[in-house]
Protein backbone atom coordinates (compact mmCIF):
# COMPACT_ATOMS: atom_id res chain seq x y z
CA UNK A 1 0.00 0.00 0.00
CA UNK A 2 1.47 3.35 -0.84
CA UNK A 3 -0.07 6.90 -0.75
CA UNK A 4 1.28 10.24 -3.01
CA UNK A 5 0.28 12.44 -5.48
CA UNK A 6 1.14 11.13 -8.95
CA UNK A 7 1.00 13.31 -12.09
CA UNK A 8 -2.02 12.34 -14.66
CA UNK A 9 -0.96 10.98 -17.96
CA UNK A 10 -4.37 11.43 -19.77
CA UNK A 11 -7.90 11.67 -18.88
CA UNK A 12 -10.42 10.83 -21.51
CA UNK A 13 -14.02 9.43 -21.85
CA UNK A 14 -13.93 6.44 -23.24
CA UNK A 15 -17.75 5.92 -23.44
CA UNK A 16 -20.76 7.99 -22.93
CA UNK A 17 -20.86 7.86 -19.27
CA UNK A 18 -17.70 6.31 -18.41
CA UNK A 19 -14.01 8.16 -18.05
CA UNK A 20 -10.78 6.70 -18.07
CA UNK A 21 -8.22 8.53 -15.92
CA UNK A 22 -4.55 7.24 -16.30
CA UNK A 23 -1.42 8.30 -13.60
CA UNK A 24 2.22 7.75 -13.98
CA UNK A 25 2.58 6.26 -10.18
CA UNK A 26 5.48 3.71 -10.77
CA UNK A 27 5.28 2.21 -7.16
CA UNK A 28 1.34 1.88 -7.50
CA UNK A 29 1.52 0.27 -10.89
CA UNK A 30 4.88 -1.93 -9.88
CA UNK A 31 2.48 -4.19 -7.29
CA UNK A 32 -0.89 -3.37 -8.74
CA UNK A 33 -3.10 -7.06 -9.80
CA UNK A 34 -5.84 -7.01 -11.57
CA UNK A 35 -9.33 -6.81 -9.74
CA UNK A 36 -7.13 -4.88 -7.22
CA UNK A 37 -8.61 -1.02 -6.48
CA UNK A 38 -7.56 2.48 -5.63
CA UNK A 39 -8.80 5.26 -3.40
CA UNK A 40 -9.13 8.28 -5.15
CA UNK A 41 -8.84 12.03 -3.46
CA UNK A 42 -11.26 14.24 -4.99
CA UNK A 43 -10.78 18.32 -4.23
CA UNK A 44 -12.30 21.37 -5.94
CA UNK A 45 -15.97 21.92 -5.70
CA UNK A 46 -16.68 18.06 -4.15
CA UNK A 47 -14.70 19.64 -1.01
CA UNK A 48 -14.61 15.80 -0.08
CA UNK A 49 -12.59 14.34 2.81
CA UNK A 50 -13.23 11.05 2.05
CA UNK A 51 -11.43 9.02 -1.05
CA UNK A 52 -13.10 7.29 -4.16
CA UNK A 53 -12.46 3.36 -4.37
CA UNK A 54 -12.20 2.35 -8.13
CA UNK A 55 -11.00 -0.77 -9.85
CA UNK A 56 -7.76 -0.73 -11.78
CA UNK A 57 -8.77 -0.69 -15.49
CA UNK A 58 -5.23 -0.64 -16.84
CA UNK A 59 -1.45 -1.94 -15.70
CA UNK A 60 0.95 -0.65 -17.96
CA UNK A 61 4.54 -0.45 -16.62
CA UNK A 62 4.53 2.25 -14.44
CA UNK A 63 1.20 3.26 -15.37
CA UNK A 64 -1.99 2.61 -14.60
CA UNK A 65 -5.77 3.76 -14.91
CA UNK A 66 -9.04 3.67 -13.06
CA UNK A 67 -12.26 4.25 -15.12
CA UNK A 68 -15.48 5.36 -13.40
CA UNK A 69 -18.76 6.78 -14.08
CA UNK A 70 -19.52 10.42 -13.54
CA UNK A 71 -21.98 10.45 -10.71
CA UNK A 72 -21.37 13.15 -8.81
CA UNK A 73 -19.03 16.29 -7.64
CA UNK A 74 -16.35 14.04 -6.86
CA UNK A 75 -16.16 11.79 -10.00
CA UNK A 76 -16.66 15.38 -12.37
CA UNK A 77 -13.66 17.31 -10.47
CA UNK A 78 -11.69 13.58 -11.60
CA UNK A 79 -13.27 13.81 -15.22
CA UNK A 80 -12.00 17.54 -15.02
CA UNK A 81 -8.42 16.95 -14.61
CA UNK A 82 -5.57 17.41 -17.22
CA UNK A 83 -2.15 16.06 -18.52
CA UNK A 84 0.54 16.80 -15.46
CA UNK A 85 -2.55 17.38 -12.63
CA UNK A 86 -1.08 15.66 -9.11
CA UNK A 87 -4.16 13.49 -8.50
CA UNK A 88 -3.68 11.51 -4.58
CA UNK A 89 -3.76 7.94 -4.58
CA UNK A 90 -3.86 5.35 -2.16
CA UNK A 91 -3.07 1.49 -2.91
CA UNK A 92 -3.10 -0.60 -4.60
CA UNK A 93 -6.28 -1.86 -1.91
CA UNK A 94 -7.87 -5.27 -1.53
CA UNK A 95 -7.50 -8.65 -2.97
CA UNK A 96 -7.49 -8.99 -6.82
CA UNK A 97 -8.06 -11.87 -9.36
CA UNK A 98 -5.75 -14.80 -8.80
CA UNK A 99 -3.38 -15.39 -11.47
CA UNK A 100 -5.10 -18.45 -13.63
CA UNK A 101 -1.75 -19.89 -14.94
CA UNK A 102 -2.84 -20.86 -18.64
CA UNK A 103 -6.26 -21.88 -17.63
CA UNK A 104 -8.95 -20.45 -19.57
CA UNK A 105 -11.21 -18.28 -18.65
CA UNK A 106 -14.86 -16.56 -19.27
CA UNK A 107 -15.13 -12.71 -18.02
CA UNK A 108 -18.80 -11.39 -17.48
CA UNK A 109 -19.02 -7.63 -17.11
CA UNK A 110 -21.75 -5.08 -16.61
CA UNK A 111 -21.20 -1.39 -17.48
CA UNK A 112 -18.92 0.55 -15.94
CA UNK A 113 -17.56 -3.14 -13.79
CA UNK A 114 -16.60 -4.11 -17.62
CA UNK A 115 -13.62 -1.87 -16.86
CA UNK A 116 -11.78 -3.96 -13.94
CA UNK A 117 -11.90 -7.04 -15.93
CA UNK A 118 -9.81 -5.35 -19.30
CA UNK A 119 -6.40 -5.59 -17.21
CA UNK A 120 -7.59 -9.77 -16.39
CA UNK A 121 -8.00 -9.94 -20.67
CA UNK A 122 -4.84 -8.55 -21.35
CA UNK A 123 -2.63 -10.59 -18.64
CA UNK A 124 -4.39 -13.74 -19.13
CA UNK A 125 -2.38 -16.18 -20.50
CA UNK A 126 -4.96 -18.78 -21.28
CA UNK A 127 -8.28 -18.22 -23.89
CA UNK A 128 -10.68 -15.69 -23.18
CA UNK A 129 -13.82 -15.42 -24.08
CA UNK A 130 -15.79 -11.71 -22.95
CA UNK A 131 -19.20 -11.38 -22.22
CA UNK A 132 -20.12 -7.69 -21.76
CA UNK A 133 -23.80 -6.13 -21.12
CA UNK A 134 -25.00 -2.25 -21.29
CA UNK A 135 -28.20 -0.71 -21.49
CA UNK A 136 -27.24 1.15 -24.77
CA UNK A 137 -24.95 0.97 -27.45
CA UNK A 138 -23.13 4.40 -26.78
CA UNK A 139 -22.10 2.83 -23.34
CA UNK A 140 -20.07 0.32 -25.04
CA UNK A 141 -16.40 0.45 -24.09
CA UNK A 142 -13.29 -2.13 -23.75
CA UNK A 143 -13.84 -4.68 -25.98
CA UNK A 144 -11.24 -3.56 -28.71
CA UNK A 145 -8.67 -3.72 -25.81
CA UNK A 146 -9.93 -7.39 -25.55
CA UNK A 147 -9.82 -8.19 -28.69
CA UNK A 148 -6.16 -6.64 -29.22
CA UNK A 149 -5.35 -9.36 -26.54
CA UNK A 150 -6.55 -12.11 -27.96
CA UNK A 151 -9.72 -12.55 -26.63
CA UNK A 152 -13.09 -13.29 -28.12
CA UNK A 153 -15.86 -10.73 -27.13
CA UNK A 154 -19.68 -11.49 -27.43
CA UNK A 155 -22.03 -8.34 -26.59
CA UNK A 156 -25.48 -7.62 -25.66
CA UNK A 157 -27.52 -4.24 -24.86
CA UNK A 158 -30.89 -3.65 -23.34
CA UNK A 159 -32.06 -1.68 -26.28
CA UNK A 160 -30.46 -3.64 -29.04
CA UNK A 161 -28.48 -1.07 -30.56
CA UNK A 162 -25.49 -2.83 -30.44
CA UNK A 163 -24.51 -6.91 -30.17
CA UNK A 164 -27.29 -9.24 -29.13
CA UNK A 165 -30.71 -7.82 -27.37
CA UNK A 166 -30.63 -8.60 -23.87
CA UNK A 167 -29.02 -9.15 -21.01
CA UNK A 168 -25.00 -10.65 -20.51
CA UNK A 169 -26.31 -13.19 -18.39
CA UNK A 170 -27.95 -14.66 -20.84
CA UNK A 171 -24.87 -15.24 -22.67
CA UNK A 172 -23.41 -16.50 -20.12
CA UNK A 173 -25.64 -19.42 -20.01
CA UNK A 174 -25.44 -19.97 -23.84
CA UNK A 175 -21.48 -19.58 -23.05
CA UNK A 176 -21.70 -22.53 -20.68
CA UNK A 177 -24.55 -24.61 -22.75
CA UNK A 178 -21.89 -24.33 -25.82
CA UNK A 179 -19.75 -26.38 -23.45
CA UNK A 180 -16.85 -23.33 -23.06
CA UNK A 181 -14.61 -24.21 -20.55
CA UNK A 182 -12.98 -21.93 -17.87
CA UNK A 183 -13.32 -20.30 -14.35
CA UNK A 184 -15.93 -17.06 -14.49
CA UNK A 185 -14.49 -13.90 -13.64
CA UNK A 186 -17.52 -11.06 -12.97
CA UNK A 187 -17.79 -7.64 -12.37
CA UNK A 188 -20.43 -5.12 -12.35
CA UNK A 189 -23.61 -4.48 -10.72
CA UNK A 190 -25.01 -6.32 -7.40
CA UNK A 191 -27.92 -7.98 -9.33
CA UNK A 192 -25.53 -9.39 -11.96
CA UNK A 193 -23.38 -10.82 -9.29
CA UNK A 194 -26.61 -12.53 -8.23
CA UNK A 195 -27.62 -13.76 -11.33
CA UNK A 196 -24.00 -14.80 -11.97
CA UNK A 197 -23.76 -16.46 -8.30
CA UNK A 198 -26.72 -18.13 -9.16
CA UNK A 199 -25.88 -19.60 -12.49
CA UNK A 200 -22.53 -21.30 -12.10
CA UNK A 201 -23.09 -22.25 -8.30
CA UNK A 202 -26.31 -24.46 -9.94
CA UNK A 203 -23.81 -25.83 -12.47
CA UNK A 204 -20.46 -26.04 -10.42
CA UNK A 205 -19.00 -23.47 -12.36
CA UNK A 206 -16.44 -21.80 -10.11
CA UNK A 207 -16.56 -18.63 -10.24
CA UNK A 208 -15.05 -15.55 -8.98
CA UNK A 209 -16.86 -11.97 -8.26
CA UNK A 210 -15.41 -8.71 -7.90
CA UNK A 211 -17.59 -6.69 -5.22
CA UNK A 212 -18.29 -3.26 -5.19
CA UNK A 213 -18.91 -1.66 -1.99
CA UNK A 214 -19.35 2.05 0.08
CA UNK A 215 -16.34 2.38 2.01
CA UNK A 216 -14.68 5.27 4.18
CA UNK A 217 -10.90 3.60 4.21
CA UNK A 218 -10.84 1.60 1.71
CA UNK A 219 -7.98 -0.71 3.75
CA UNK A 220 -10.25 -2.44 6.20
CA UNK A 221 -10.45 -0.36 9.82
CA UNK A 222 -13.59 1.69 9.20
CA UNK A 223 -15.71 -1.46 8.70
CA UNK A 224 -18.66 0.38 6.46
CA UNK A 225 -18.28 -2.34 3.52
CA UNK A 226 -19.03 -5.40 6.36
CA UNK A 227 -20.43 -7.80 4.65
CA UNK A 228 -21.36 -11.38 6.49
CA UNK A 229 -18.19 -10.65 8.54
CA UNK A 230 -16.24 -10.36 5.78
CA UNK A 231 -14.45 -6.52 4.51
CA UNK A 232 -14.79 -6.05 0.64
CA UNK A 233 -12.36 -3.62 1.10
CA UNK A 234 -9.88 -6.36 2.72
CA UNK A 235 -10.79 -9.73 2.39
CA UNK A 236 -12.07 -9.09 -1.29
CA UNK A 237 -13.00 -6.95 -3.68
CA UNK A 238 -12.59 -10.47 -5.31
CA UNK A 239 -14.45 -13.32 -3.61
CA UNK A 240 -15.23 -16.59 -4.66
CA UNK A 241 -18.84 -16.48 -5.53
CA UNK A 242 -19.91 -19.72 -2.95
CA UNK A 243 -17.79 -17.04 -0.01
CA UNK A 244 -19.84 -14.43 -0.38
CA UNK A 245 -23.51 -13.53 0.79
CA UNK A 246 -25.16 -11.03 -2.04
CA UNK B 1 7.48 6.84 4.60
CA UNK B 2 9.89 6.07 7.03
CA UNK B 3 10.29 7.79 10.89
CA UNK B 4 13.32 6.51 13.39
CA UNK B 5 11.85 6.10 16.68
CA UNK B 6 14.81 8.40 17.72
CA UNK B 7 12.94 11.21 15.71
CA UNK B 8 10.60 11.68 18.99
CA UNK B 9 12.63 13.26 21.49
CA UNK B 10 11.11 16.36 22.48
CA UNK B 11 7.01 15.18 22.65
CA UNK B 12 7.09 12.40 25.05
CA UNK B 13 4.51 12.71 28.00
CA UNK B 14 2.92 10.49 31.08
CA UNK B 15 -1.02 10.17 31.02
CA UNK B 16 -2.18 7.88 33.80
CA UNK B 17 1.53 6.93 34.94
CA UNK B 18 1.70 5.19 31.31
CA UNK B 19 4.91 6.71 29.22
CA UNK B 20 4.26 7.98 25.82
CA UNK B 21 6.87 8.82 23.11
CA UNK B 22 4.76 10.94 21.62
CA UNK B 23 1.09 12.58 22.97
CA UNK B 24 -0.61 10.63 19.85
CA UNK B 25 -2.72 7.70 19.64
CA UNK B 26 -5.14 5.95 16.54
CA UNK B 27 -8.66 7.24 18.33
CA UNK B 28 -10.67 3.81 18.47
CA UNK B 29 -12.28 2.13 15.68
CA UNK B 30 -9.85 3.92 12.87
CA UNK B 31 -6.86 1.38 13.06
CA UNK B 32 -8.55 -1.65 14.63
CA UNK B 33 -5.97 -3.52 16.56
CA UNK B 34 -3.50 -2.35 14.66
CA UNK B 35 -3.76 -5.08 12.19
CA UNK B 36 -3.66 -3.69 9.14
CA UNK B 37 -1.41 -0.46 10.09
CA UNK B 38 0.89 0.17 7.39
CA UNK B 39 3.72 1.39 9.40
CA UNK B 40 5.85 0.07 12.48
CA UNK B 41 3.33 0.72 15.16
CA UNK B 42 5.89 1.62 17.84
CA UNK B 43 6.06 4.95 15.84
CA UNK B 44 2.94 6.36 18.00
CA UNK B 45 2.46 7.01 21.48
CA UNK B 46 -0.55 4.86 21.64
CA UNK B 47 -3.16 3.12 19.99
CA UNK B 48 -7.66 2.56 20.91
CA UNK B 49 -9.04 -0.29 20.10
CA UNK B 50 -12.10 -1.03 18.31
CA UNK B 51 -14.22 -1.08 20.51
CA UNK B 52 -14.82 -4.27 22.48
CA UNK B 53 -18.21 -6.07 23.69
CA UNK B 54 -18.25 -9.61 25.87
CA UNK B 55 -19.31 -11.06 22.94
CA UNK B 56 -19.06 -10.59 19.74
CA UNK B 57 -22.00 -7.74 17.94
CA UNK B 58 -22.52 -7.58 14.10
CA UNK B 59 -23.23 -4.14 13.52
CA UNK B 60 -25.91 -2.55 11.60
CA UNK B 61 -26.83 -2.90 8.55
CA UNK B 62 -25.83 -1.26 5.60
CA UNK B 63 -24.99 1.40 4.45
CA UNK B 64 -23.07 2.09 7.31
CA UNK B 65 -20.82 5.69 6.49
CA UNK B 66 -21.79 8.47 4.01
CA UNK B 67 -20.40 11.63 2.79
CA UNK B 68 -20.35 15.27 4.31
CA UNK B 69 -18.68 18.35 3.49
CA UNK B 70 -14.81 17.97 5.38
CA UNK B 71 -16.21 15.04 7.41
CA UNK B 72 -18.68 11.86 6.97
CA UNK B 73 -21.49 9.96 8.95
CA UNK B 74 -21.07 6.72 10.21
CA UNK B 75 -23.53 4.20 11.84
CA UNK B 76 -20.92 0.94 12.05
CA UNK B 77 -23.06 -0.37 15.14
CA UNK B 78 -19.61 -0.66 17.02
CA UNK B 79 -18.93 -4.66 15.28
CA UNK B 80 -16.50 -6.31 16.72
CA UNK B 81 -15.75 -10.37 17.36
CA UNK B 82 -16.23 -9.94 21.30
CA UNK B 83 -13.65 -9.71 24.46
CA UNK B 84 -12.36 -13.86 23.80
CA UNK B 85 -11.62 -13.40 20.30
CA UNK B 86 -9.65 -10.24 20.50
CA UNK B 87 -7.97 -11.66 23.70
CA UNK B 88 -6.69 -14.78 21.98
CA UNK B 89 -6.45 -13.47 18.15
CA UNK B 90 -6.13 -9.41 18.01
CA UNK B 91 -4.06 -8.30 21.53
CA UNK B 92 -0.96 -10.61 20.97
CA UNK B 93 -0.83 -9.37 17.58
CA UNK B 94 0.02 -5.81 19.63
CA UNK B 95 2.41 -7.39 22.01
CA UNK B 96 5.43 -6.89 19.54
CA UNK B 97 5.24 -3.01 19.40
CA UNK B 98 5.98 -0.44 21.96
CA UNK B 99 3.06 1.89 22.51
CA UNK B 100 0.45 2.03 24.91
CA UNK B 101 -2.81 0.03 24.30
CA UNK B 102 -5.93 1.45 25.46
CA UNK B 103 -8.73 -1.21 25.03
CA UNK B 104 -11.91 0.70 24.05
CA UNK B 105 -14.78 -1.02 26.18
CA UNK B 106 -18.15 -0.70 25.53
CA UNK B 107 -21.80 -2.45 26.81
CA UNK B 108 -25.31 -2.26 26.40
CA UNK B 109 -25.54 -2.74 29.98
CA UNK B 110 -23.97 -1.70 33.10
CA UNK B 111 -22.64 -5.24 33.40
CA UNK B 112 -21.40 -5.76 30.36
CA UNK B 113 -18.88 -3.15 30.51
CA UNK B 114 -17.80 -4.82 33.89
CA UNK B 115 -17.37 -8.17 32.24
CA UNK B 116 -15.23 -6.59 29.49
CA UNK B 117 -12.88 -4.80 32.25
CA UNK B 118 -12.65 -7.81 34.28
CA UNK B 119 -11.70 -9.88 31.60
CA UNK B 120 -8.95 -8.30 29.84
CA UNK B 121 -7.52 -6.67 33.09
CA UNK B 122 -4.99 -9.30 33.90
CA UNK B 123 -3.88 -9.50 30.12
CA UNK B 124 -0.32 -7.99 30.40
CA UNK B 125 -0.56 -6.03 26.77
CA UNK B 126 -3.65 -3.75 27.96
CA UNK B 127 -2.72 -0.41 29.67
CA UNK B 128 -5.48 1.40 29.90
CA UNK B 129 -9.22 1.42 29.56
CA UNK B 130 -11.24 3.86 27.39
CA UNK B 131 -14.99 3.36 28.32
CA UNK B 132 -16.95 4.81 25.88
CA UNK B 133 -20.21 5.83 27.15
CA UNK B 134 -20.83 8.04 23.94
CA UNK B 135 -21.38 5.74 21.26
CA UNK B 136 -24.59 7.61 19.12
CA UNK B 137 -25.03 4.08 16.70
CA UNK B 138 -26.12 1.59 19.54
CA UNK B 139 -29.81 1.32 20.79
CA UNK B 140 -29.11 0.53 23.98
CA UNK B 141 -25.97 1.51 26.26
CA UNK B 142 -23.71 3.64 24.83
CA UNK B 143 -25.19 7.19 24.54
CA UNK B 144 -27.49 6.44 27.12
CA UNK B 145 -25.18 6.38 29.92
CA UNK B 146 -22.79 9.48 28.34
CA UNK B 147 -25.45 11.65 28.67
CA UNK B 148 -26.43 11.61 31.99
CA UNK B 149 -23.62 12.29 34.73
CA UNK B 150 -24.77 9.74 37.24
CA UNK B 151 -25.08 6.73 34.62
CA UNK B 152 -21.91 7.54 33.38
CA UNK B 153 -20.97 7.74 36.80
CA UNK B 154 -21.98 3.92 37.64
CA UNK B 155 -20.11 2.93 34.99
CA UNK B 156 -16.97 4.10 35.87
CA UNK B 157 -17.74 2.48 39.39
CA UNK B 158 -18.86 -0.48 38.50
CA UNK B 159 -15.86 -0.91 35.97
CA UNK B 160 -13.09 0.68 38.92
CA UNK B 161 -14.35 -2.49 41.12
CA UNK B 162 -12.90 -4.55 38.51
CA UNK B 163 -9.56 -3.39 37.64
CA UNK B 164 -6.75 -1.59 38.89
CA UNK B 165 -5.79 -0.26 35.88
CA UNK B 166 -6.24 3.40 34.63
CA UNK B 167 -9.56 3.79 33.39
CA UNK B 168 -10.30 6.31 30.54
CA UNK B 169 -13.75 7.40 29.66
CA UNK B 170 -14.74 8.83 26.21
CA UNK B 171 -17.31 11.66 26.68
CA UNK B 172 -19.82 12.50 23.99
CA UNK B 173 -20.41 16.00 22.52
CA UNK B 174 -24.20 14.92 22.57
CA UNK B 175 -25.49 16.52 25.93
CA UNK B 176 -25.65 20.32 26.80
CA UNK B 177 -23.34 19.82 29.87
CA UNK B 178 -20.43 17.95 29.13
CA UNK B 179 -18.53 19.21 31.99
CA UNK B 180 -20.94 17.47 34.37
CA UNK B 181 -20.69 14.87 32.78
CA UNK B 182 -16.93 14.43 33.35
CA UNK B 183 -17.28 16.19 36.80
CA UNK B 184 -19.12 13.13 37.63
CA UNK B 185 -17.30 10.12 36.18
CA UNK B 186 -13.74 11.35 37.82
CA UNK B 187 -15.41 11.79 41.02
CA UNK B 188 -16.63 7.92 40.48
CA UNK B 189 -12.90 7.15 39.51
CA UNK B 190 -12.35 7.71 35.93
CA UNK B 191 -8.47 8.70 35.56
CA UNK B 192 -8.49 10.36 32.25
CA UNK B 193 -11.12 11.50 30.04
CA UNK B 194 -10.96 11.55 26.15
CA UNK B 195 -13.27 13.62 24.12
CA UNK B 196 -15.19 13.87 21.63
CA UNK B 197 -16.65 10.92 20.19
CA UNK B 198 -18.78 11.97 17.06
CA UNK B 199 -21.60 14.08 17.01
CA UNK B 200 -25.19 13.37 16.11
CA UNK B 201 -26.18 13.58 12.50
CA UNK B 202 -28.06 12.97 9.46
CA UNK B 203 -28.50 12.85 5.72
CA UNK B 204 -31.32 12.71 3.74
CA UNK B 205 -31.06 11.13 -0.03
CA UNK B 206 -33.97 13.69 -1.80
CA UNK B 207 -34.35 11.04 -5.04
CA UNK B 208 -35.52 8.30 -2.25
CA UNK B 209 -36.47 10.29 0.63
CA UNK B 210 -35.13 7.92 2.81
CA UNK B 211 -32.24 8.80 5.26
CA UNK B 212 -28.97 7.62 3.88
CA UNK B 213 -27.45 5.41 6.41
CA UNK B 214 -29.94 2.25 7.10
CA UNK B 215 -29.69 3.02 10.57
CA UNK B 216 -31.16 6.69 10.10
CA UNK B 217 -28.77 8.57 11.85
CA UNK B 218 -25.32 8.01 12.89
CA UNK B 219 -22.15 10.12 14.15
CA UNK B 220 -20.54 12.74 12.32
CA UNK B 221 -16.82 13.09 12.18
CA UNK B 222 -13.63 14.87 10.78
CA UNK B 223 -12.34 18.26 10.35
CA UNK B 224 -16.28 19.41 10.37
CA UNK B 225 -16.39 18.74 14.17
CA UNK B 226 -13.16 20.32 15.27
CA UNK B 227 -14.27 23.41 16.76
CA UNK B 228 -16.57 21.77 18.75
CA UNK B 229 -14.28 19.44 20.03
CA UNK B 230 -11.57 22.38 20.67
CA UNK B 231 -14.44 23.79 22.61
CA UNK B 232 -15.25 20.69 24.59
CA UNK B 233 -11.66 20.25 25.42
CA UNK B 234 -11.51 23.31 26.50
CA UNK B 235 -14.27 23.34 28.87
CA UNK B 236 -13.87 20.06 30.73
CA UNK B 237 -9.87 20.64 30.95
CA UNK B 238 -10.75 23.78 32.88
CA UNK B 239 -13.18 21.69 35.38
CA UNK B 240 -11.25 18.42 36.15
CA UNK B 241 -8.15 17.69 37.64
CA UNK B 242 -7.25 14.57 35.30
CA UNK B 243 -5.82 14.44 32.62
CA UNK B 244 -7.73 15.15 28.89
CA UNK B 245 -7.30 13.01 26.18
CA UNK B 246 -8.33 15.89 22.75
CA UNK B 247 -9.48 14.60 19.77
CA UNK B 248 -12.18 15.47 16.79
CA UNK B 249 -10.88 16.18 13.43
CA UNK B 250 -6.95 16.16 13.70
CA UNK B 251 -5.61 15.55 10.38
CA UNK B 252 -2.86 17.82 11.21
CA UNK B 253 0.04 18.55 13.70
CA UNK B 254 -1.34 22.20 13.98
CA UNK B 255 -4.60 20.97 14.71
CA UNK B 256 -3.43 18.99 17.40
CA UNK B 257 -1.76 21.93 18.89
CA UNK B 258 -4.99 23.35 18.98
CA UNK B 259 -5.94 20.75 21.37
CA UNK B 260 -2.91 21.18 23.14
CA UNK B 261 -3.10 24.66 23.91
CA UNK B 262 -6.54 23.91 24.87
CA UNK B 263 -5.64 21.82 27.61
CA UNK B 264 -5.50 18.19 26.63
CA UNK B 265 -2.52 16.39 27.34
CA UNK B 266 -2.19 13.70 24.54
CA UNK B 267 -4.54 13.57 21.31
CA UNK B 268 -5.81 11.09 18.82
CA UNK B 269 -5.79 10.98 15.16
CA UNK B 270 -9.37 9.28 14.21
CA UNK B 271 -10.93 9.77 10.90
CA UNK B 272 -7.93 10.90 9.28
CA UNK B 273 -6.44 8.02 9.51
CA UNK B 274 -9.29 6.37 6.69
CA UNK B 275 -7.99 8.76 4.43
CA UNK B 276 -4.44 8.47 4.72
CA UNK B 277 -3.30 5.32 6.86
CA UNK B 278 0.18 7.24 8.01
CA UNK B 279 -1.94 10.37 8.66
CA UNK B 280 -1.27 9.35 13.29
CA UNK B 281 2.28 9.46 12.40
CA UNK B 282 2.68 12.17 10.41
CA UNK B 283 0.54 14.29 13.14
CA UNK B 284 3.31 13.19 15.71
CA UNK B 285 6.16 13.91 13.37
CA UNK B 286 4.78 17.25 12.75
CA UNK B 287 4.46 17.74 16.57
CA UNK B 288 8.35 17.02 17.10
CA UNK B 289 8.89 19.04 14.42
CA UNK B 290 7.10 21.92 15.96
CA UNK B 291 9.15 21.45 19.09
CA UNK B 292 12.54 21.66 17.77
CA UNK B 293 11.45 25.01 15.89
CA UNK B 294 9.91 26.38 18.88
CA UNK B 295 13.71 25.32 20.74
CA UNK B 296 10.64 23.40 23.25
CA UNK B 297 12.12 20.23 24.65
CA UNK B 298 8.48 19.40 26.03
CA UNK B 299 4.91 19.92 24.72
CA UNK B 300 3.46 19.69 28.25
CA UNK B 301 4.38 23.49 28.63
CA UNK B 302 1.59 24.78 26.26
CA UNK B 303 -0.85 22.39 27.73
CA UNK B 304 -4.26 24.29 28.13
CA UNK B 305 -2.22 27.45 27.73
CA UNK B 306 -4.38 29.33 25.15
CA UNK B 307 -6.45 29.93 28.90
CA UNK B 308 -6.33 29.75 32.64
CA UNK B 309 -6.45 26.66 33.97
CA UNK B 310 -8.86 27.26 36.91
CA UNK B 311 -10.10 30.36 38.46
Amino acid sequence: MHQGWFPVERCHRVAADVVELSVHAPALARSAQPGQFIGLGVGGEAFALLRRPMGVSAIRGERLAVSFRVAGAGTRWLAARRPGDPVDLLGPLGRGFPDLGEDPVILVGGGVGVARLLPVAERARGEVMALVGFRRGGQVFGIERIRRAGGVVRVATEDGSEGRRGVVTELLEEAIAEGRPGRVLASGPRALLRAVKGICVGRRRPALLALEGQMACGWGVCLGCSTGGLLVCRDGPVFEAEAVEL
Amino acid sequence: MSVQRATFGRVGTVVSGIALKNPVFAAAGTAGFGESVPYDLSLLGGIMTKGTSPDPWRGNPLPRVAEVPAGMLNAIGLENPGMERVAAELLPGLARHDLAVVVNVVGRTLDEYRRVVAYLSPCPRVDAFEINVSCPNVSEGGLAFGRDPAAAAAVVAACRDVTAKPLWVKLTPNTLDPVAVAEGVVRAGADAVTLINTVLGMRIDPRTRRPVLAAGVGGLSGPAVRPVAVRMVYEVARAVDVPVIGMGGIVTAEDALEFILAGARAVAVGTANLVDPWAAVKVAQGLEAFARREGLDSLDALVGAAGSRRP
